[in-house]
């Protein structure tokens, strides 16, 4: 059966280490990248089912790596979901503005983000 | 009398604070210094006809105009010159029928006071929410058994932790949205859209059950009664965080048994939420204080509950911010009925 993918670029890496061990068991395969440009790299050479993507990370934010991703015909059909510990108001517009398919404040519910990207993964 | 006059007006010049009194054809009756310079005029730009000609700030303007359309007091901010200026525009009986009192002051050092703050807060915030993150995820796979069964006292301890991470979140919440009610930037994130109240309170008991111990059991406590097909214009989210605070005050100060009722009713302008519960109620003393910031009724129950005091100030604030109100019926030892009326 096929896992779905997904892709973690965030650059707190426990919590990315702590997803990825929580999707495990939920039958995802998630890999994990601590910023942008790792994250890019891993999208581009082995293109996941989704992105979980933070906003907040030195060297390149979440926004640029948005836009970067929907500017790559490529990687541009690939759902992602803004996951930020940042304060916006008005977050998901914002997210949906900039191409991201959803937005997720963290901390999350674990059940919540599962059901979020079951929701718009597109395998 | 002369002598009097010369002393007010004495007193006037050295006040801190700009003052700038008009009579009715709009001139200017008095005008200090502070207010001159925090207006960036000269003594002479108000000798001649009409203040709202001269005055070279819109805001005050604006505020002197609104209040001449019989409005009540008019408070306004402005840059000007560097500074960051609070005024207060209003009626006032002096010597001239339908006078009009201004009051300015230099809330510069104010600002960066908040901006200071508000950066703080946001810095916490954020700086809390990742670890809180990584321990919620943690916990959640295993108090749900993903891994692997735990031995029942292992299970007990994750079962409390994740109540206590819970309990964190909510309070990073609270403090979220105090800071936002009282910055103002809760009223520019409104989304304003039309729901049947039923949603907003399945999903406030959804979390509720999900975050706090003593709500565990809330759905089979809670009776909702009459008619459901009345709607909410507001802010979802914002909606939810009311009922949420209203609720779990319910089911906190009452009978663990005890059923809570939530009767709606609507008139086509309003739709109302009538929380009822038979808990331990409020003493007529405390009633004036209820919505208050940081109030807690001091009891051998209360004690017993975790608590901040913010979540019905929140309440209100929000629900006054969606063109709403909240307001309570309670009685000591009978319990309390909370009416939360929001726009349909």
């Amino acid at each position: 059966m096929h896992k779905m993918k997904v892709l973690i670029i965030d650059d707190e890496k426990l919590l990315v280490k702590s997803t990825i061990l929580a999707l495990r068991c939920f039958d995802f395969e998630p890999v994990g990248a601590f910023d942008g440009l790792e994250g890019l790299e891993k999208a581009h050479e082995n293109i996941p089912d989704i992105i979980l993507l933070d906003i907040m990370m030195p060297g390149m934010d979440g926004w640029e790596v948005l836009k970067r991703i929907k500017a790559t015909a490529k990687m541009s059909g690939i759902p992602v979901i803004i996951f930020t510990a940042r304060e916006y108001s008005n977050g998901y517009s914002l997210a949906i503005q900039q191409g991201a398919a959803d937005y997720i404040a963290k901390p999350f519910e674990l059940d919540e983000l599962v059901q979020m990207l079951n929701k718009h993964a597109v395998p | 009398m002369e002598h009097f006059t010369q002393v007010i007006e004495s007193f006037i010049e050295q006040l801190p604070v700009g003052i700038v009194t008009l009579g009715a054809d709009d001139g200017v009756v008095s005008v200090n210094k502070p207010a001159l310079s925090l207006l960036d005029m000269g003594i002479e730009d108000t000798l001649s006809g009409s203040f709202c000609k001269s005055v070279p700030v819109e805001e005050v303007r604006e505020a002197v105009d609104r209040l001449r359309n019989n409005s009540s007091t008019q408070n306004f901010f402005f840059e000007r010159g560097g500074k960051y200026v609070k005024g207060c525009a209003s009626h006032y009986a002096g010597p001239e029928e339908n006078g009009i009192l201004i009051v300015l002051e230099d809330a510069t050092a104010f600002r960066q006071m908040e901006t200071i703050k508000r950066e703080f807060l946001q810095s916490i915030l954020y700086s809390l929410r990742n670890p809180l993150a990584t321990l919620k995820t943690s916990l959640s796979i295993l108090n749900a058994g993903k891994i692997a069964p735990l031995p029942a006292s292992v299970q007990e301890i994750v079962g409390l932790s994740v109540l206590e991470v819970n309990r964190l979140n909510a309070l990073l919440v609270d403090l979220r949205d105090l800071f936002y009610i009282e910055t103002g930037l809760a009223e520019k994130e409104l989304e304003i859209e039309s729901f049947y109240p039923g949603k907003a309170i399945d999903r406030a008991v959804a979390d509720l059950e999900k975050t706090q111990d003593l709500c565990k059991d809330l759905k089979e406590r809670l009776r909702i009664e009459g008619r459901r097909d009345f709607s909410i214009k507001a802010d979802f989210e914002k909606t939810k965080r009311i009922i949420m605070h209203v609720l779990s005050n319910a089911a906190v100060f009452s009978p663990k048994e005890s059923p809570i009722v939530v009767r709606l009713s609507g008139n086509g302008l309003k739709t109302t939420m009538e929380i009822v519960d038979r808990g331990i109620g409020i003493a007529d003393a405390k009633k004036p204080f209820l919505f208050t910031k940081y109030f807690r009724e001091d009891n051998e129950k209360t004690r017993a509950v975790h608590g901040n005091g913010l979540g019905l100030f929140i309440a209100r604030s929000l629900a006054e911010l969606m063109g709403g109100s909240i307001y309570c019926e309670t009685m000591q030892g009978k319990g309390s009925s909370f009416f939360i009326g929001l726009p349909s």
